[in-house]
């Protein structure tokens, strides 16, 4: 088939193009600029050049964006984006066009996104990229890596402190429980009218997302955010006590580390390929999910297992559908049970090496780009 | 028997007393009111001279004091007691071989049970059918209804002492309400006791139990708020309680407090649905409440209380809830199902009346004495 790949800069274009184009189909490419989120007519027009010249099937993206959905809309050309970036566009009525062809990651999301609406639904889990080599044993230079935010500095982080002293002690003790709780995302049902009502007069709501609650936007885009703050630190703070022993390494865009982390911040990684070299020299990478993504499996599993490095992850629940938990990766239940599991394994490398064979196999088989633009196309109904 | 009833509580009290004389025992009562239920030289006093002057089979009281226990040791009398309070704040000093306990909440008698209490035994309640039938005759056919949807109960909305003993500071007190807030989210999961343990406050190990009680109390006021605001953005709501203050916040018909005998049985029959919420200091019994709204046929929707199971089956009988989103489902169906909700209360009403009435559990109960 004929497809316009609308590009954004994201890390995994080039090599999902060429999935593409090894399937056989023919990608043609618009790179997208960063524009009026409603002016979409440069690329209506190209959509209608290429309807005529070169029959183009549908448009692709790998993010939502509303440019090409208005633009698909409007020229009546199937608008197909694998959501593998978070946009806050996907909270905007044009996601809600029929015309519209998304997949999501998330389990969560995905029937989250079909009650508010939307016609051609599916979920697609993330993969790996196919390496052209196979796998050989890899030199350990680090025992654990962990590579992310500590979500420490961000835009807005500061306006909750004009809250009340007890609405700031209630949402305190409602992020310390759900720190104690994977799986079952509760902050949104806490936010009552009254302390909806005092949000709103601290931080005004974001007009942009369209379809979002109120109480779904102050806890994604506040409370989540610092409950990823707290969990973070606190399993730093944990980890800390190995760093005698083991080799730990730490990417994290903090310039200052907060307390009691006594690890050493190598910083952040400048390339894709470093991200994956980092992984490839480690027994183990540290998966610490993004609590707003309630159900999905982060890239980052993937890269580690396809790179052969033991994933260490938090419960989630879209990972019961593929891994086994001590088979193909560990999970683990708390802090505590992080640093037993650490030792453990660090101290049974044999046992280690089974399990990372065991999801290599796997991703190799059936997790990588191929398998899931194969999966794609299938259920694209204008593809048979 | 001849007993000597103790009079304090109000629910059950006159029912039970009214029970006790039809069936032949021979009743005296004697009233007091506790301040202090661990030393009152005044009480004990008092009532060992009324049990030296009469001699009686057995002394019996709803809930349990510690004194009239101790005095019936002394005097070697069987002190009979019937616990429907969960927790039972006055449950102490209870281990002796004269007293016969009954408790109303299954998982409260297991944990005795396993520690060797013999004189423990499990009771769940019971209603008295044949007052409500005095008052309404029996139920035949679907009634005339007033209410869509009817909450009767306390909504606990002010934060108890031992918490404000606990802290002055408002950013505590928001902390803990924010625990009570958490645990409303679980059903069977205690993630008050973890958060305590963690959280540094400081507090003496004889107010842990009293910390707990008014953190499951703030936490069944949260619940009942949550739950009401929800549907009454869907639904006409009537609520009957002490309380009105938060509530005020938002579209209700507020009643005030109805009257156990005189008012309660109407609202339960002429309710198109009555909501139970269960108290979450009470684990897994039936409160009272349940056998309440059976009994008069009303249709009940409620949490999924463990024990109603062992009696009760849903979709037979009653109608749980598994969560907010489902229950507003529920409502919305039921209430354009008048006849599934009567087919229901028939149900219900009829396995009461055939193994849940007062008298029949008085029977039991002295059965085991």
């Amino acid at each position: 088939m004929n497809l316009l790949f609308t590009t954004q800069k994201l890390y995994n274009e080039p090599d999902m193009i060429d999935t593409f184009e090894k399937l056989g189909h023919s990608v043609f490419i618009y790179e997208q600029q960063k524009q009026n989120n409603r002016d979409c007519s440069d690329l209506t027009e190209t959509l209608l050049h290429l309807q005529h010249t070169n029959s183009i099937s549908f448009v692709f993206s790998l993010r939502f964006s509303s440019i090409v959905s208005n633009a698909c809309h409007e020229t009546g050309i199937p608008y197909v984006c694998w959501c593998t970036v978070v946009s806050p566009e996907l909270y905007q009525r044009s996601v809600l066009y029929d015309t519209n062809y998304l997949f999501f990651y998330d389990s969560m999301i995905f029937s989250s996104l079909i009650q508010l609406g939307i016609t051609h639904g599916y979920y697609l889990p993330l993969a790996a990229a196919e390496r052209p080599a196979p796998m050989t044993p890899n030199d350990y230079t680090c025992d654990i890596n962990f590579v992310g935010s500590l979500y420490t500095v961000w835009p807005g982080i500061g306006k909750l402190s004009k809250l009340s002293p007890v609405t700031l002690g209630y949402l305190d003790g409602i992020l310390q429980a759900q720190e104690m709780i994977y799986g079952y995302p509760f902050l949104q049902n806490l936010i009552t009218p009254a302390i909806l009502e005092e949000l709103s007069s601290c931080i005004p709501f974001d007009k942009k997302y369209e379809l979002k609650s109120p109480e779904v936007f102050y806890t994604e885009d506040y409370l989540y955010k610092i409950l990823n703050r707290n969990e973070r630190i606190h399993i730093l703070q944990k980890l800390t006590a190995l760093r005698e022993e083991k080799r730990i390494l730490l990417y994290a865009p903090e310039k200052i580390l907060p307390d009691k982390i006594n690890i050493e911040n190598s910083g952040t990684l400048i390339s894709r390929n470093d991200l994956l070299a980092i992984y490839r020299q480690s027994h183990i990478t540290l998966n610490i999910t993004n609590r707003t993504l309630y159900n999905g499996i982060p890239q980052k599993v993937f890269d580690a297992m396809a790179e052969g490095s033991l994933v260490f992850s938090n419960y989630q629940q879209d990972m019961d559908l593929f891994f086994e938990n001590e088979k193909d990766y560990i999970c683990y239940e708390d802090n505590e049970d992080l640093l037993e599991k650490a030792n453990y394994y660090l101290s049974h490398p044999e046992i280690c090496q089974k399990i990372i064979a065991n999801a290599h196999k796997k991703i190799d088989q059936e997790h990588l780009y191929r398998n899931r633009i194969g999966e794609l196309m299938k259920q694209l109904p204008f593809s048979r | 028997m001849r007993i000597l009833f103790f009079k304090s509580n109000k629910f059950m009290q006159s029912d039970i007393t009214e029970l006790l004389l039809n069936s032949g025992h021979h009743l005296d009562t004697i009233t007091y009111v506790f301040q202090d239920y661990s030393k009152d030289d005044f009480f004990a006093d008092k009532l060992e001279k009324r049990l030296k002057r009469i001699s009686y089979d057995i002394v019996f009281s709803l809930n349990f004091y510690p004194i009239i226990s101790d005095v019936c040791y002394q005097l070697g009398i069987l002190y009979v007691s019937w616990i429907y309070d969960s927790p039972a704040p006055t449950f102490f000093r209870f281990a002796r071989s004269t007293n016969r306990i009954f408790l109303f909440d299954k998982s409260e008698y297991m944990k005795y049970k396993a520690k060797g209490h013999s004189n423990i035994f499990y009771l769940p309640l019971a209603s008295n059918t044949e007052r409500i039938e005095r008052t309404f005759g029996p139920l035949l056919s679907s009634p005339e209804y007033l209410y869509n949807i009817s909450f009767l109960g306390v909504l606990y909305d002010k934060f108890n002492l031992s918490v404000q003993n606990l802290t002055d500071s408002q950013y505590d007190l928001g902390i803990l309400k924010g625990y009570a807030a958490a645990q409303t989210q679980f059903q069977n999961l205690d993630l008050l006791k973890p958060l305590i343990q963690e959280s540094g406050f400081l507090f003496e190990e004889d107010s842990y139990e009293a910390l707990m009680t008014d953190l499951l109390l703030e936490a069944t006021s949260q619940e009942r708020h949550q739950i009401l605001y929800l549907l009454s953005n869907h639904f006409s709501i009537d609520l009957f309680s002490t309380e009105n203050t938060r509530s005020g916040r938002y579209p209700i018909q507020y009643h005030g407090a109805a009257d156990y005998e005189n008012e309660m049985p109407f609202i339960f029959r002429q309710s198109r649905i009555n909501l139970n919420i269960t108290l979450r200091t009470i684990k897994t019994a039936i409160p009272l409440r349940i056998f309440d709204i059976f009994a008069c046929g009303g249709f009940l929707i409620t949490n999924p209380q463990k024990e109603l199971m062992d009696f009760f089956e849903p979709e037979v009988d009653f109608i749980p809830y598994t969560s907010h989103e489902d229950l507003i489902e529920k409502c919305s169906y039921y209430l354009a199902h008048e006849k599934e909700c009567f087919s229901m209360a028939q149900s219900a009403y009829q396995k009461v009346k055939e193994a849940h009435t007062l008298s029949i559990r008085l029977k039991q109960l002295f059965e085991k004495l």
